[in-house]
């Protein structure tokens, strides 16, 4: 339109020049016959249904104008709404990295992951490698299938060994997932051929960590296990792996296994069920068919190796996008539960933003009036504050997407995510934060522009009359009890966490969990045969028992409360037996349960003298006696491990008290223990150190008494029973942090909403209560009539509160731990912290009413 | 300056029809037909002609592109479409009816009735 105007006026000045008039004058002359520009411009627009842009534009300039000129109440809203986007955009980047996000690879939805289901034990994941093979022979349903183990060998690279986290995989790994090299090559299915290649493929992060990211890295020589492999190449930065959260450093082809781990081969192996299998489907082929065709071949799989009569019966093809699901399953409730929570936040956010507006729109009711009466209609007014909202919440949303970074690094932190693993701000996150902060806007908007569109006229224009009308108070009371259930709520809630995680950290362990720390090792990684491993254990034991900083110490094949747990079936002495799922158990050395702490109730300890060639011998604990050996004496009774590995020969000596294994939520396992000096193969263990004083100058002075015997052995998983503890609670105290902050954020919201509420009445009855003080009511009693006037509010909110609370917590159950969803305390300590703050919130106002000088207000 | 005559309402949009039916036009150039045809009998307010132009370009009456003017400036030209030009003959015969209505009743004199 400019460009024509331009050429309108140009034309015409050209036609006038012609006609005798000097240039300046021509174009004065042009420009005056046309006319006002802007008034064509908008014509020319309202014509072509596009009027309302200028409309917008003005309700813009107008609504930024109402900002500049109350930069306070601006600056509360900005500030708050920040508040809220920023928080619920940081929740769900979590969501977003941990649920939503598929794997960074090649055309991630084609992807399928095989699982296998019997009635027995649930679901597994694992397959045997010939299974594998037959898979990947003519395949009409995928177009690649590919396999992985994980693996965590010692790596020496010209240092002291160190333990890493490392992966077995097929030749095809890389292309099947089609993921390109960062540097080198990646696999081939060349390097899966036995005894070809010796190649290895180290991650970005490693190369970075390990190598500072040194590209004459290819080609370098390195010992996984003491095997010399070959780096040949160096995966991209943003692929970590199949299994999200879990960071593999190395990874090797699969048909080294063998030679790593000095054992015999698992690849011919129909029975070892040890591999993870996913797959690319076909174009154009559905996983419900890619199921049916696959579900065959494991039929076939099946019938050709019949002795395998414990394999599962079922074949599950499961979506593969994310990736193995396992940080999803760990996470996904507490995401879940965290998204509701910070949306109750935003709730409270939208609100008090919302208060604020519609006590702001009670003071610009002579403005909508006079606007209303000068033939606005009512629409546009209530575009006009919707305009007014969504400007201040597009500022909220832009301070809360820079907010909600921050906020991502310090949950990082709190999760102890790896610094490899980057929670991105993507599209997803971008249009989420668009999508909220628009909805904001719109929720806090709209109830006080509703209200606005239907002032009465005549009332309002005239001065002076009461401007607190009946139903907005009560409007103003209810928005004050949806507050306080809320706040109340979400307290409720962050105190059933804080509890929980509480109870599992002070749990009655069974041991004693102060001062106990752990190592592990494996001197067979590092060259030693089955025969000299016994040697090099008893020698650390001797020299590490004398040190002055050690208490006690034992071995053990089971790490305490590591999540692991090893079943191997049960035979007793009367031919009876369990093996599906049957007790858990480990092999200990002498002193295992005087080092940590775990009291026996009857028998003895194992002592150096229940050797290989001694009587085997066992100890079990309550649960196993109740569970298994019934009335009588238990001493004396045999046991052995289950399946085919004979009789029971290990007579019991001792019972113990019940504790945690595996998991700081155990309960009631029954468990039974023999000394490892009669494990037919030993090869990894796990030294449970008790420490005189501090747990961490113990594990620097057992560090290097190992050391000391050989230093070419890693000692990897160290920490003390405490940071074990606090990595089993991971989720919880994510939760509990996150929540106490919410809660926290919830109540201050509350409280600022409610004291917003009574400032702004009690300032609009000054006149009122001055009168009623000049004719002779008390400070006392105006504070009572002041404060009385929201006691029903906040009765009817906290019991809301309860009652939501009480509902809600009851989807909460699988995460408390020792805890009833109605827990009393909680819900007593929290109304009483909400009560407490919101009365003084309510009263801090109301007193300054009370000290109203009625000679000044009346005057 | 000759005499001039202020436009009818509604009748605008007839005269764009009928000057844009000749060949296309820039909108300065509608303006200037229209005056040259009507002898500078028609005066069109130059506010006015624009918005409806887009009025009628909305309609689908008439369409525009972009090409160079006479002295060789970018100009925005309107063509009549098929759908303008049935309006156009539409309103000329309505408009034909029209006049001659008014000129029998305006120049009726008492012999008539």
């Amino acid at each position: 339109m400019d460009a024509e105007l331009r050429f309108h006026l140009d034309a015409r000045t050209d036609d006038l020049v012609a006609s005798g008039l000097a240039p300046a004058e021509a174009r004065r002359r042009a420009i005056e016959e046309f006319g006002d520009p802007l008034r064509w411009k908008e014509q020319g627009r309202e014509v072509r249904g596009v009027g309302w842009i200028d409309g917008i534009k003005a309700d813009l300039r107008y609504g930024l104008r109402m900002m500049m000129q109350s930069p306070g109440f601006a600056a509360a809203a900005i500030l708050s709404m920040a508040i809220g986007i920023g928080a619920n955009t940081a929740i769900f980047s979590l969501v977003n990295s941990v649920l939503l996000k598929p794997l960074p690879v090649h055309d991630p939805e084609s992807l399928i992951l095989l699982a296998v289901s019997s009635d027995q034990s649930g679901l597994g994941s694992s397959f045997p490698y010939p299974f594998y093979l037959d898979l990947r022979e003519a395949n009409e349903a995928l177009s690649g299938v590919l396999a992985s183990a994980s693996m965590g060998p010692s790596l020496e690279a010209g240092g002291p060994p160190e333990q890493i986290d490392g992966e077995l995989v097929s030749g095809n790994y890389f292309e099947v997932l089609g993921v390109q090299p960062h540097l080198g090559r990646l696999f081939t299915d060349n390097d899966e051929r036995a005894g070809v290649n010796r190649v290895a493929v180290i991650s970005y992060g490693y190369w970075h960590r390990r190598f500072g990211g040194d590209p004459h890295v290819i080609g370098r020589s390195i010992r996984l296990n003491r095997l010399p492999v070959t780096i040949i190449g160096v995966s991209p930065p943003s692929f970590h792996g199949i299994e999200p959260g879990a960071l593999p450093s190395v990874r090797v082809p699969i048909t080294l296994e063998a030679e790593m781990h000095g054992s015999a081969s698992r690849l011919d192996s129909a029975g070892n069920w040890w591999l993870q299998i996913m797959g690319r489907l076909q174009p154009g082929i559905t996983r419900a068919q890619a199921a049916d065709a696959l579900d065959r071949r494991y039929d076939s799989f099946r019938a050709q190796f019949p002795g395998q009569k414990d394999s599962p019966e079922r074949l599950e093809v499961l979506d593969g996008s994310g990736g193995r699901p396992t940080i999803r399953k760990r996470f996904s409730l507490a995401l879940v539960i965290l998204t509701v929570l910070v949306a109750i936040v935003l709730g409270l956010v939208c609100l008090n933003v919302g208060n604020l507006m519609l006590a702001r729109s009670t003071t610009r009711q002579r403005e909508m009036s006079l606007r209303l009466a000068l033939g606005a209609g009512r629409l546009r007014i209530v575009r006009q504050l919707l305009v007014e909202t969504l400007i201040l919440a597009t500022a909220g949303g832009a301070l809360g997407l820079l907010l909600s970074g921050w906020c991502v690094d310090v949950m990082a932190r709190l999760a102890d995510v790896p610094s490899d693993i980057r929670i991105p701000t993507d599209f997803r996150v971008l249009g989420f934060a668009t999508l909220v902060t628009f909805l904001t806007g719109m929720l806090c908007g709209l109830a006080p522009a509703w209200s606005s569109a239907k002032v009465d006229l005549v009332g309002a224009l005239k001065i002076g009359t009461s401007q607190v009308t009946g139903r907005r108070s009560i409007a103003r009371s209810a928005l004050v009890a949806g507050q306080i259930a809320l706040s109340l709520a979400l307290l409720i809630g962050a105190g059933l966490f804080a509890r929980t995680l509480f109870n599992l950290r002070h749990a009655g362990f069974g041991f004693q969990a102060e001062q106990l720390a752990l190592l592990s090792m494996n001197p067979i990684l590092a060259g030693y045969s089955r025969e000299n491993v016994r040697g090099f254990y008893a020698d650390v034991l001797e020299r590490v028992s004398a040190l002055p900083t050690v208490e006690s110490a034992a071995f053990g094949v089971m790490p305490l409360l590591d999540g692991n747990m090893w079943g191997s079936g049960l035979v007793l002495d009367n031919g009876q037996g369990d093996d599906r799922p049957g007790p858990t158990r480990n092999a200990v050395g002498p002193g295992f349960f005087r080092t940590t702490g775990l009291p026996l109730k009857e028998g003895r300890d194992f002592t150096a003298a229940d050797t290989a060639t001694g009587e085997p011998v066992a100890i079990v604990n309550e649960t196993f006696v109740r569970r298994y050996l019934g009335e009588g004496p238990a001493l004396g009774r045999r046991i052995g491990p289950g399946g085919s590995r004979g009789p029971a020969r290990h007579t019991i000596v001792g019972v113990t008290r019940d504790s945690k294994i595996a998991n700081v939520r155990d309960a009631e396992i029954a468990f039974w223990y023999i000394p490892y000096a009669q494990l037919t193969n030993v090869s990894q263990l796990t030294l449970h150190v008790r420490a005189r004083h501090s747990p961490e100058a113990a594990l620097r002075d057992v560090k290097a008494a190992i050391a000391s015997v050989d230093s070419g052995v890693t000692v990897f998983r160290t920490g003390t029973m405490r940071q074990q503890i606090e990595d089993q609670v991971q989720v919880e105290r994510l939760l509990a942090t996150l929540a106490a902050v919410f809660a926290a954020l919830a109540v201050a919201l509350a409280s600022l909403g409610l004291y917003g509420v009574v400032s702004y009445t009690t300032s609009a009855r000054t006149r009122e209560i001055g009168v009623r003080m000049a004719l002779g009511a008390t400070p006392r009693a105006i504070l009572r009539m002041i404060f009385g006037q929201y006691v029903p509010a906040i009765v009817a909110g906290a019991a809301a509160g309860v009652a939501v609370a009480s509902v809600a917590a009851r989807r909460l159950q699988p995460l408390l731990y020792d805890l009833q969803p109605f827990d009393a305390p909680t819900l007593l300590a929290a109304a009483t912290i909400v009560g407490a703050v919101t009365t003084f919130a309510a009263i801090l106002p109301a007193r300054r009413a009370a000290r109203i000088n009625p000679a000044l207000t009346l005057q | 300056m000759a005499t001039t005559t202020e436009l009818l309402q509604g009748t605008l949009d007839l005269l764009i029809l009928k000057a844009v039916s000749l060949g296309p036009l820039h909108g300065y150039g509608v303006l200037l037909r229209i005056q040259q045809i009507s002898r500078d009998k028609l005066r069109i307010q130059q506010g006015s002609l624009y918005p409806a132009l887009y009025r009628l370009e909305t309609q689908g009456l008439i369409t525009s592109e972009w090409g160079e003017s006479e002295n060789r400036r970018k100009a925005k030209y309107y063509r009549l479409t098929a759908a303008g030009r049935r309006r156009l003959t539409d309103e000329q015969a309505y408009w034909k009816r029209f006049s001659e209505a008014m000129a029998l009743v305006l120049d009726a004199s008492p012999g008539d009735i």
